[in-house]
C-alpha cells in the first residue's frame, strides 16, 4: 500500500537557525497522526512544508506516491485548517466552503451539494448565508473544518485548530473531530503542543523537540513507555527519580534510590549506564500499609493534599527530600491524610520506567 | 525549491528594481547633479565661487539666517500648538474623532494657496479684521500683512496640520490606560502626564517639529504672498534665479546649503529618537527594536517637577469646581479639556472659509465685507479657456500620478511585508526621502534634469515629478493595511487551490480595496494639490490649477481666483468624505 505521506531528509533552516533537522516519516492513509511539542519544535515548519507554504531547504516530500516537494501549494490537492481559522472575512459561510470547489470548476449543482454535504457534517447547514464575523469561535472552526474536507482530499493538515477555544468547546471539538475523522476516513496531520489533545485524539504521536522528532509511535507506547525523560516529562505527569544499577537479575534490573532504598524495574536498554533515572507516573503511585508487601516501596512524608476535583494530587517528600507526587481519584477519605504524617509508597515493577540519565 | 520561489516573485521584485529605477532616475541623479554643479563654474571647472557670491552678499545671508529664524519659530509653534489637537484626537469619542479628523485633515489637503487666499482676505487694508475695526470705531486701516508677524501667522497655519497628524500617529499608539495606571500607584493627574504620557509621547512631538522645520526650509508661498521683500525665504531666492536658467551653479549652492541644514536637523534627530517614527511604520523598526522612546532618564526630575507643579494647577481648578453640582462639574471638566483643540481647530478651518463669501462678491477687487451676490466669477472662471486647461491638466496629472503610484506601492508594500530583504532599511530611506527633502531643491533638480531631456512642460514630466512625493504616501497607506493583513487568509486559498494571481483577485486584492482607495486618493491629492514641481516644469499651455493660482495671485487678487479656490475647496473635500465613505463602508 503506498503511503498518503511519505517524506524523507526534509529539512528546513533559517539562516544559521535549524527548524527542522533532515526528518523521515511515513504515514499510511487514514492514520491521525499528531505532531506534538512545544513552540519551536519544528512541528508548525513540517506542516507549513507538506501545505506547500514553505520551502524545504532539503529533502522530498511524497503525498500519495507522486513527489510534490516543487509542486506549489494549489496543486498539491490537499484541505488545511488554520491556526485562527483564517477564513475568507468577505464571503459568506457558505462561499468559504464552496471556494475549493469552485478553483477545482466544479459545475455550480455540485458545489451546491458539496457545500451543504460539508456543513450538514459540521453541524452548521443553517448558517450558510452569514459572515464568519457573525459567528462565535466555536462556529469559526467548524467552517474552517467544513472548507477543509469539503473537496474531499486524501490529506487534511490541521495547525493547533482548537488552540483559540475555550476548554470546555475543546473538549468537545476534540470528540467531534475523532467523528468525522472516521466518517471521511482522510489522512489527517494534526499539529499541537496540548499533549492531552494529542492523546484524546491520534492513532500516532509524533512528539518533536529542537527540529527533531524524538518519539513516533501510539499514544499508549508514548505514554507508557516514553523514550526519553524530555517525553516522560512532556506527555502527561511524571516522577522522576535518580537511581543507581545494584545488578541485572534475571529480566529485572536493581536499582538503588539516593536513600540507599532499593527498588526493581524491567529490564531496559537505557540501564546499560551504571547512573539512570526512572519515572514513575503519579497515578501509578499507592500508600502501603507498613506490614503489607508491595513490589517497590519506599518512605516519604506526606507534604501536601489538594483536592482538584475527581483527582486529589498529593506531595510527598522522599527520603532524600525529593518532591513525590501521586493522583488519586478522589475520596472521602483523603480528609484524614494529614501533611507531616510517615508513610510508605508502593508502586509495581511494571509501572517503572528507566530513562538514559545523558538526556537533559 | 527554486521553482517555487520564482513563482512568487517576478512582479514583487519587478517592481522593486523600477521603483529603485524611477528613485535614481527622477531623485538621485537630477538632485545629486544639481548639488555638483554648485562647485563648478561654466567651464564645468571646479570652483567655489558661487558659495562665496551666496556668503559675500549680505542680502543672502540675511535671507538663510531668516529662513531658518523663521522656519524654527514655525516648528516650534506648530509643534506646541500641535500637541493639544493631538491629544484631543487620540482621546475623544469616536464619533467626535472623525469630526475633528475630518477637520484637521481638509486644510491639510487644500491648497497652501488657498489658506493663503484666505488671510490675505482677513489681513488686507480692505480685509475682514481692518473693516471689523474701523466698524467698531478703530482708526484703521492697520498694515496687518506685509510683515513677519503675518508671515509666521500664515506659517504656523500652513504646518500645523502636518504637526497635528505626526503627533496624533503616535499618541493614537499609546495605550490610553497608562496614565490611569500610574493614577492607581499614586501619581496625580498632572503628574500622571508629564511623567508617564509625555516621555511616551516624545517620539511623535520630536517628529513633528522636524517636519515641519524641513518643510518651512522650503517654503515660498506664504512669504512670497504675506510677507514684504525684507522677509524673503531662500526659497523664493531660489525661484527668481531658476527664471534665468544660467545660474544653476548658484541655485545649487543654495540647494546645498537648505540640504545640509535639513540632514543635520535630520542626524540629531535620527540620533535622539530615531527615524523609523517618521514613516509610522512600525515593521521598519523591528531591527532596531532596542531603541527606547527616550524614557525617563535625564529629563526625569525636570518632567517630575513640572509635574508637581501641574498638579498643583489641577488641584486648585478641582477645589473651584468644588462649588458646583457633580453634572455640571463633568461638563465643565469637558468644555475646558475641548476648549483649547476647538479654539485651534477654528484657527485651523475658519480663515480658509472666508474666501467663500468673497467669491460670490459683485466687486472687482477683494473687498470686506463682500457686495452684493453674483455666481458670475465662477461663470467667468469656467469659461475661461486658461482655467479650464489648467483644470484638466491637473485632474489628468493626478490621475496618471494616483495610478502609477499604486501600481508601483501594491507590489512594494507587500514585498516589504512579506518578502523581507537584505537592504530595506535603505530602500525605505530613498523612497521617503523626497517625502523629507525640501521640495524645492528636487524641483530645481528636475528642472535642470528635464530642460536637458527637452520635456519641460510634458504631462510626463509633470507625473515623474509628483510621483517621488506621492509613491512614499501610497506606500505608508499599503504597509499599513498589509502589516494588520493576515496572510493565512491567502494561503488558505492557496492550500484550497487557488493559483497565485486568483488568490490576489479574489481574496487580496478585495481585501485591501480600502487601503487601495485612500492610497489612490492620497497620491491623487498630493499631485493635484502640488505647487513646487509644477512651478518649474509646467508652463504655458502646459500649466496646472496650483500654478495658475499662483501666477494669478501675484498680479491681483481677485474675486476670481477666490471662486477658483471655492472650486478648488469643494473638490478636494468631496475627495476626503468620499474617502472616509469608502473606509467606512468597508468597516
Amino acid at each position: 500500500m503506498t503511503a498518503a505521506i511519505e517524506i524523507s531528509g526534509l529539512s528546513r533552516r533559517y539562516g544559521s537557525v535549524t527548524a527542522l533537522q533532515p526528518t523521515d516519516l511515513s504515514i499510511a492513509p487514514g492514520q491521525f497522526v499528531t505532531l506534538l511539542g512545544p513552540s519551536g519544535s519544528g512541528k508548525s515548519t513540517l506542516l507549513a512544508m507538506l501545505a506547500g507554504l514553505l520551502e524545504p531547504s532539503g529533502g522530498r516530500i511524497r503525498i500519495a506516491g507522486r513527489d510534490v516537494t516543487e509542486t506549489p501549494a494549489h496543486a498539491r490537492n490537499i484541505g488545511m485548517v488554520f491556526q485562527g481559522y483564517a477564513l475568507f472575512p468577505h464571503m459568506t459561510v457558505g462561499e468559504n466552503v464552496a471556494f475549493p470547489l469552485r478553483m477545482r470548476a466544479t459545475p455550480e449543482r455540485t458545489v451546491a451539494a458539496g457545500v451543504t454535504e460539508a456543513l450538514e457534517m459540521v453541524q452548521l447547514g443553517h448558517l450558510a448565508a452569514r459572515y464568519p464575523s457573525e459567528l462565535s469561535g466555536g462556529q469559526q472552526q467548524r467552517v474552517a473544518l467544513a472548507r477543509a474536507l469539503v473537496h474531499r482530499p486524501a490529506v487534511i493538515l490541521m495547525d493547533e485548530p482548537l488552540s483559540a477555544l475555550d476548554k470546555k468547546l475543546r473538549e468537545q471539538m476534540q470528540f467531534e473531530l475523532r467523528r468525522i475523522h472516521a466518517a471521511i476516513g482522510a489522512t489527517i496531520i494534526y499539529v499541537t503542543h496540548d499533549q492531552q489533545e494529542a492523546m484524546t485524539m491520534s492513532d500516532r504521536i509524533c512528539v518533536l523537540r529542537d527540529g527533531s522528532i524524538l518519539q513516533d509511535a501510539a499514544p499508549d507506547r508514548v505514554y507508557f513507555e516514553p523514550a526519553n525523560r524530555f517525553v516522560a516529562e512532556f506527555i502527561g505527569e511524571s516522577n522522576i527519580l535518580p537511581v543507581s544499577l545494584i545488578e541485572r537479575d534475571g529480566g529485572l534490573l536493581r536499582l538503588r534510590l539516593p536513600s540507599g532504598e532499593e527498588v526493581r524495574a524491567p529490564e531496559a536498554d537505557a540501564a546499560e549506564q551504571a547512573e539512570a533515572e526512572i519515572m514513575i507516573r503519579p497515578e501509578r503511585v499507592t500508600i502501603v500499609a507498613e506490614d503489607a508487601s508491595a513490589e517497590n516501596a519506599i518512605a516519604a512524608t506526606i507534604s501536601e493534599v489538594v483536592l482538584t476535583g475527581g483527582l486529589t494530587r498529593l506531595i510527598f517528600r522522599t527520603a532524600w527530600g525529593q518532591p513525590l507526587s501521586a493522583t488519586w481519584l478522589t475520596d472521602r477519605g483523603m480528609a484524614r491524610l494529614t501533611p507531616g504524617t510517615e508513610v510508605r509508597l508502593g508502586w509495581r515493577v511494571a509501572d517503572t520506567v528507566v530513562l538514559r540519565k545523558a538526556d537533559p | 525549491m527554486t521553482a517555487l520561489r520564482r513563482l512568487r516573485h517576478p512582479v514583487l521584485s519587478l517592481a522593486l528594481m523600477a521603483t529603485v529605477l524611477f528613485l535614481i532616475a527622477f531623485f538621485l541623479l537630477p538632485t545629486g547633479r544639481l548639488l555638483i554643479l554648485s562647485v563648478l563654474n561654466r567651464a564645468g571647472e571646479p570652483t567655489m565661487d558661487h558659495y562665496a557670491r551666496l556668503f559675500s552678499s549680505p542680502v543672502y545671508v540675511q535671507v538663510l539666517l531668516n529662513t531658518v529664524r523663521i522656519s524654527l519659530i514655525t516648528a516650534a509653534l506648530s509643534t506646541v500648538l500641535g500637541f493639544p489637537v493631538a491629544y484631543f484626537l487620540a482621546n475623544a469619542r469616536p464619533g467626535l474623532r472623525r469630526v475633528a479628523l475630518f477637520l484637521v485633515l481638509l486644510p491639510f489637503w487644500t491648497s497652501f494657496l488657498v489658506r493663503a487666499f484666505g488671510w490675505m482676505i482677513l489681513l488686507g487694508r480692505h480685509g475682514a479684521i481692518n473693516s471689523t475695526l474701523m466698524w467698531i470705531g478703530f482708526d484703521g486701516p492697520y498694515d496687518l500683512m506685509f510683515n513677519e508677524a503675518a508671515v509666521l501667522v500664515g506659517m504656523v497655519h500652513a504646518m500645523l496640520p502636518i504637526a497635528i497628524l505626526a503627533i496624533y500617529g503616535v499618541l493614537d499608539n499609546i495605550d490610553p490606560r497608562l496614565p490611569r495606571v500610574a493614577q492607581t500607584f499614586g501619581a496625580r493627574p498632572g503628574s500622571a502626564f508629564w511623567v508617564v504620557y509625555l516621555p511616551l509621547a516624545a517620539p511623535g512631538i520630536a517628529a513633528a517639529a522636524l517636519l515641519v522645520f524641513i518643510a518651512s526650509l522650503g517654503f515660498f508661498v506664504i512669504p512670497a504672498l504675506l510677507g514684504s521683500p525684507s522677509n524673503m525665504m531662500i526659497s523664493q531666492v531660489v525661484i527668481f534665479h531658476a527664471d534665468e536658467m544660467s545660474d544653476w551653479g548658484f541655485g545649487g549652492a543654495i540647494g546645498v546649503m537648505l540640504l545640509v541644514t535639513s540632514v543635520l536637523i535630520f542626524l540629531l534627530f535620527e540620533r535622539l529618537v530615531g527615524a523609523q517614527v517618521l514613516f509610522s511604520d512600525a515593521s521598519l523598526s523591528s531591527g532596531t527594536e532596542g531603541r527606547h522612546p527616550p524614557g525617563p532618564g535625564r529629563p526625569r526630575r525636570l518632567l517630575t517637577a513640572i509635574g508637581r507643579i501641574s498638579d498643583l494647577f489641577v488641584a486648585a481648578l478641582e477645589l473651584m469646581l468644588r462649588a458646583l453640582p457633580s453634572g455640571q462639574r463633568r461638563a465643565v471638566r469637558h468644555l475646558l479639556g475641548a476648549l483649547l483643540p476647538a479654539l485651534l481647530i477654528a484657527f485651523l478651518i475658519l480663515p480658509i472659509l472666508f474666501v467663500i463669501p468673497i467669491a460670490f462678491s459683485r466687486t472687482e477687487f477683494v473687498v470686506w465685507p463682500p457686495v452684493g451676490f453674483t455666481v458670475d466669477w465662477f461663470g467667468e472662471v469656467m469659461r475661461s479657456p486658461i482655467w479650464r486647461s489648467a483644470a484638466w491638466r491637473s485632474v489628468s496629472v493626478a490621475v496618471a500620478t494616483a495610478t502609477l503610484s499604486v501600481l508601483l506601492a501594491l507590489p512594494l508594500a507587500i514585498q516589504l511585508t512579506r518578502h523581507p530583504f537584505r537592504f530595506r532599511g535603505g530602500f525605505m530611506a530613498l523612497l521617503m526621502a523626497p517625502m523629507i527633502f525640501p521640495h524645492i531643491i528636487i524641483a530645481l533638480g528636475l528642472y535642470y534634469f528635464f530642460a536637458r531631456l527637452g520635456i519641460i512642460g510634458t504631462s510626463f514630466a509633470l507625473v515623474m515629478g509628483h510621483t517621488l512625493f506621492a509613491l512614499p504616501f501610497a506606500t505608508l497607506t499599503l504597509l499599513a493595511a498589509f502589516k494588520r493583513y493576515d496572510w493565512r487568509i491567502d494561503q488558505a486559498a492557496s492550500v484550497s487551490g487557488a493559483k497565485p494571481l486568483t488568490v490576489m483577485r479574489l481574496i487580496t486584492l478585495p481585501l485591501v480595496s480600502a487601503a487601495l482607495g485612500s492610497a489612490f486618493l492620497l497620491a491623487f491629492v498630493r499631485s493635484f494639490d502640488e505647487l513646487t514641481v509644477a512651478l518649474f516644469i509646467s508652463g504655458g499651455l502646459t500649466t496646472t490649477l496650483p500654478k495658475q493660482m499662483w501666477t494669478e495671485s501675484l498680479t491681483q487678487f481677485t474675486p476670481a481666483l477666490t471662486a477658483v479656490s471655492v472650486l478648488f475647496l469643494a473638490f478636494v473635500s468631496t475627495l476626503i468624505l468620499a474617502g472616509e465613505g469608502i473606509l467606512k463602508a468597508r468597516r
